[in-house]
């Protein structure tokens, strides 16, 4: 498939294809088909809706009031929050390392997939399957080596050593995500450039980079929810709480919280951020994953 | 100046097979050449080793005169019309054209300038500010082209352009292509696999077959002179008739027949060139012996199996009795054993009819049957240019 | 015209020599390989040395690993991943079944598929968090259920160590299960229209077309999403145990790779648990590496 065709696809629908799979349905099947996709909307929807509900009552309300709607919502439990789990701070940081790893996977990610893909040289298919293969090395493994490094390389209680860890932790997809999607486009645009009088660097940079937005927008979606997300490496890796990950911040707040509507407030207000960025990024994300997830 | 030269030229990939092997050929400047051949032939891997997009793995290549076999593509000045175009597809038109000036640094104005003045040879100044997804195939390989001579090259190299464009608009675009490298003037080299456009297009045209330069020279040449049966059956169409025939004191003697030959063929045959020979007819060869014509030639019994009434001829596809076509004669199974024949349109051919058809053997064509190399030497007052640089016999078709 | 004025000679230009393809392709790997080589796969080569050294005296032995055949908590861990992994059918069905759902591109599919994916996203520590009040006896969910009669649904599912495995399936199902519904229908996407069009003149029934005509054209997408899926559920499931149940109740949720981290940060015990860890990178790699295997086999024989 072309890059062009596959982008104007994506930009058309992401299911079917007119016409493809409108069968026409019995009337039960069909019934069938929504109950089924309701409930599962009614399983995603109704703990968050709860959380939020139960976020907004004030411990009285609540000792009274559990399952009801909220009669008098108060903002007191998030203001507590806030404050208790250092939320500012750890959005903060944890955009920091985010857009620090998510950078350094594209540079490191897309030069690395492009060699794999484009140009030919001995030993290209075995370092790909080597650092394919280190994707599936768990963390748990190599925790205490990491650490130990870390700390060698005075690299702990840093934004740089935990960039770095994430960089090597989200390698293996994004290089593997870049050579598909390098591997699709058509040689001929670079030996065009090439005779253009192009250097290889300005081939990448000129003609690759700005083809590859899909492949950018997928590994740069992946990665910052893998690092917004994540939980054991800043636990280990952060010790400063004003550099701590605004996931960590949370999780410790509501691990020393009883009160279940101070821990529906900091619930909600981890659940936040990234549901917001979606909302709004919701184009991108999804042409991202079609245009870059299955050849 | 910027001749191209090969120099002994192979290119074996890394899977063994032998793309290229031996080719020795120039092309002269200002020139168009063709290249044509079935696909597989090498011509395509020649026209690459130009650009540089592949490096030959034995010989020379140069441009010229400097040898470029290891000169890197983008500085061999030298610009190439891909099959596909590869238009840069988030660039706009005028920045596609421009590319290459600015991957020379050139200076905006001139940039500018030349962008204009290569939109307005060739039509497409209202296409300048889209880009090529908005563009149709004649549309996008104007542009193509456009970028290739924005910068002037030395040579302009062109890969099957036309394969992808409909009937008509390659017709179009064929006169264009003509018109344009007159106006230019610019060394040109053409791969295609289409017997049709090598003859119309090319000044010079080389016949390439498994790896192996066949024959090159002007269209007439190859058509009327073909070295062997490759050549032969590859030209023309319909196809060249073959048969198998044998010489004897300059006569021919087919199916038990005896025919004389003319003395313009005699003339051409090698000292004691008798024994068994293949003989090759094209189509132009027969005539309707019912219609007024030359009384004086052979004539021999046909019967008709299929006609085509084009209009200004009619082919008629015949079996002749005693006749047996070898099986070089390339025909499509239903009609294997036919000769073809173009025929006035007012013969009265038609399937099932027997006629008798004259046979003009003044531009017969007459190949050793081993190696299928013609016997006949080339025509008075055309010895061949030692830039033709011929390819030496060898085994060539079988 | 032949000339190219003011622009460039033949081999003029650019004064270094052109390095060689090799090389130009060893440079641009060059900075991936060195991020990858110094935080995972040198610690991984530490990691297995360490496991062979003894924690105090630092003398090479197999102890480490004698400890661990021995270890009734690390035996529950690996019993329970077993268990895990026997749930990979329904995470690789439930998606796809509603990807067919979506698929049918009714009014309003966008809207589904927003909110399933939106569960994705959500931190697993955080969601596990969430689905501890709901999952307890005495929760909303037996207020709901109460009064429609499945009143007996409710239980102390997270505090039973009968039922404390299955309800973290459950809340990690619920948060992978729109990935995978995506990347089925990008998956889905790539079926050329005609060939189920040509079913449908065959006269094929829905059902028909979905297994004989899509579901084997899907298969690298099913097959993508199924390793995906393993190696998620032997080690992804980190941020919801912390939250939902710590290990327990006993060691009923414990797995393996929660173990480690427990004996790290528990015991202090690195080479311990970098024992633990080779192991389970060990039996990961052969779980992934024999599904990858099959898989080849089966697109290659098509």
């Amino acid at each position: 498939m072309s890059v062009e065709t596959s982008l104007a696809d994506t930009r058309v629908s992401w299911g079917a294809p007119a016409g493809t799979a409108r069968r026409s349905l019995g009337v039960a099947g069909k019934a069938a088909g929504y109950g089924f996709l309701l409930l599962v909307t009614a399983a995603v929807l109704y703990p968050l809706c709860f959380t939020v509900s139960t976020a907004l009552k004030s411990p009285v309300e609540y000792a009274t009031n559990e399952l009801g709607l909220v009669h008098h919502p108060t903002t007191a439990n998030f203001s507590y929050l806030i404050s208790e789990a250092q939320v500012g701070t750890g959005l903060r940081n944890s955009l920091i390392v985010a857009l620090g790893a998510i950078v350094l996977l594209w540079i490191c990610g897309s030069m690395a997939g492009f060699a794999v893909a484009k140009l030919r040289f001995r030993g290209r298919i075995a370092f790909f399957l080597v650092v394919l293969s280190s994707g599936l090395v768990p963390f748990q493994t190599i925790v205490a080596p990491i650490y130990a490094e870390l700390h060698q390389f005075h690299l702990l209680d840093s934004y740089v050593g935990l960039i770095l860890v994430y960089a090597a932790l989200g390698m293996p997809i994004t290089v593997f995500i870049f050579a598909a999607y390098f591997g699709g486009l058509p040689s001929s645009l670079i030996e065009a450039a090439r005779l253009d009088g192009a250097s290889t660097l300005g081939i990448l940079t000129r003609v690759i980079v700005p083809m590859a937005l899909p492949a950018l927008a997928i590994t740069g979606i992946l990665n910052f929810v893998m690092v917004f997300n994540d939980l054991l490496t800043p636990l280990l890796v952060m010790q400063s709480p004003d550099k701590q990950l605004f996931v960590v911040g949370i999780a410790q707040a509501l691990g020393r919280f009883q009160e279940p509507t101070q821990m529906a407030a900091g619930i909600v207000i981890g659940l936040v951020p990234l549901t917001v960025t979606f909302l709004f990024a919701q184009r991108y994300l999804i042409r991202g994953v079609t245009a870059g997830a299955v050849r | 100046m910027a001749e191209l030269e090969f120099h002994a030229v192979s290119k074996r990939f890394a899977d063994g097979t032998d793309a290229v092997e031996d080719l020795n050929l120039r092309v002269r400047d200002g020139e168009f050449m063709i290249f044509v051949g079935p696909s597989g032939c090498g011509k395509t891997t020649a026209l690459r080793m130009i650009a540089g997009l592949e490096s030959p793995t034995g010989g020379e290549i140069t441009i010229g005169g400097h040898s470029v076999t290891t000169v890197d593509p983008g500085q061999r000045d030298i610009a190439m019309v891909f099959q596909d175009y590869a238009l840069y597809p988030q660039m706009r038109v005028r920045d596609n054209i421009a590319f290459p000036l600015k991957m020379r640094k050139a200076d905006r104005g001139e940039v500018r300038e030349r962008v204009a003045e290569v939109a307005r040879l060739l039509g497409i100044e209202h296409l300048l500010d889209r880009k090529p997804g908005q563009l149709s195939g004649g549309q996008r390989q104007r542009v193509a082209i456009g970028r290739a001579i924005v910068r002037r090259p030395q040579a302009f190299l062109l890969d099957e352009p036309l394969s992808n464009l409909d009937a008509k608009l390659r017709v179009m675009m064929r006169a264009e292509l003509i018109k344009l490298q007159q106006q230019i003037g610019v060394t040109t080299v053409f791969v295609t696999h289409d017997q049709v456009e090598a003859m119309t297009l090319g000044q010079r045209v080389a016949v390439m077959r498994d790896g192996r330069l066949q024959q090159v020279g002007p269209p007439q040449q190859l058509y009327h002179h073909p070295r062997n049966t490759f050549v032969a059956a590859f030209l023309g169409s319909p196809p060249m008739n073959f048969t198998h025939a044998a010489l004897a004191d300059g006569t021919l003697v087919v199916a038990d027949e005896r025919l004389a030959l003319p003395d313009a063929i005699v003339r051409r045959l090698a000292r004691g060139a008798d024994g068994p020979v293949i003989l090759g007819l094209r189509p132009e060869a027969f005539h309707d012996a019912g219609l007024a014509g030359d009384a004086e030639l052979p004539t021999l019994a046909a019967d008709v199996e299929i006609t085509e009434q084009l209009g200004p001829e009619t082919h008629a596809y015949v079996r002749i009795a005693g006749w047996e076509a070898s099986e070089l004669t390339e025909r499509p199974p239903e009609l294997a054993g036919t000769f073809a024949a173009r025929l006035d349109p007012r013969s009265a051919a038609a399937p099932g009819v027997r006629l008798r058809l004259a046979v003009d053997l003044a531009h017969c064509h007459l190949f050793a049957p081993q190696s299928g190399e013609t016997i006949l030497a080339p025509p008075d007052g055309e010895a061949a240019r030692d830039d033709d640089l011929q390819p030496t016999a060898e085994r060539t078709s079988a | 015209m032949g000339a190219t004025g003011t622009l460039t000679r033949i081999g003029q230009g650019r004064r270094l020599p052109k390095a060689p393809p090799s090389l130009v392709g060893f440079g641009l790997l060059l900075p991936a390989m060195a991020i990858v080589g110094v935080f995972q796969l040198y610690p991984l080569i530490r990691g297995v040395v360490l496991s062979l050294r003894d924690a105090r005296t630092g003398a090479l032995t197999a102890h480490n690993y004698d400890r661990m055949l021995h270890d009734p908590a690390w035996q529950a861990a690996v019993v329970n991943a077993g268990k895990i992994l026997l749930l990979v059918p329904l995470f690789v069905v439930v998606p796809l079944l509603l990807a067919f759902a979506l698929f049918q591109a009714f009014r309003g599919w966008r809207f589904f598929r927003a909110v399933f994916f939106l569960s994705w996203l959500m931190p697993p520590v955080i969601v596990g968090y969430m689905f501890t009040p709901l999952l307890s006896a005495d929760g909303p969910l037996h207020s709901l259920l109460k009064p429609i009669g499945l009143g007996g649904l409710a239980h102390d599912w997270l505090a039973n160590q009968h039922t404390a495995l299955w309800a973290v399936m459950a809340v990690f199902l619920w948060t992978i299960f729109g990935l995978g519904v995506g990347i089925y229908l990008a998956g889905l996407a790539t079926i050329p229209a005609h060939l189920v069009e040509a079913a449908r003149l065959d006269g094929a029934s829905r059902l028909r077309i979905l297994r004989h005509v899509v579901a084997p054209l899907l298969a690298p997408t099913i097959a993508l999403w199924s390793v995906m899926v393993v190696a998620s559920l032997l080690l992804g499931l980190y941020g919801f145990i912390y939250s939902l149940t710590n290990g327990g109740p006993g060691y009923s949720t414990m797995t393996p790779e929660y173990y480690i981290v427990s004996v790290l940060l528990n015991e202090l015990n690195p080479s311990y648990a970098a024992a633990l860890g080779t192991t389970l990178f060990l039996g990961v790699f052969a779980i992934v590496f024999t599904q990858m295997v099959a898989v080849y086999r089966r697109v290659v024989a098509d």
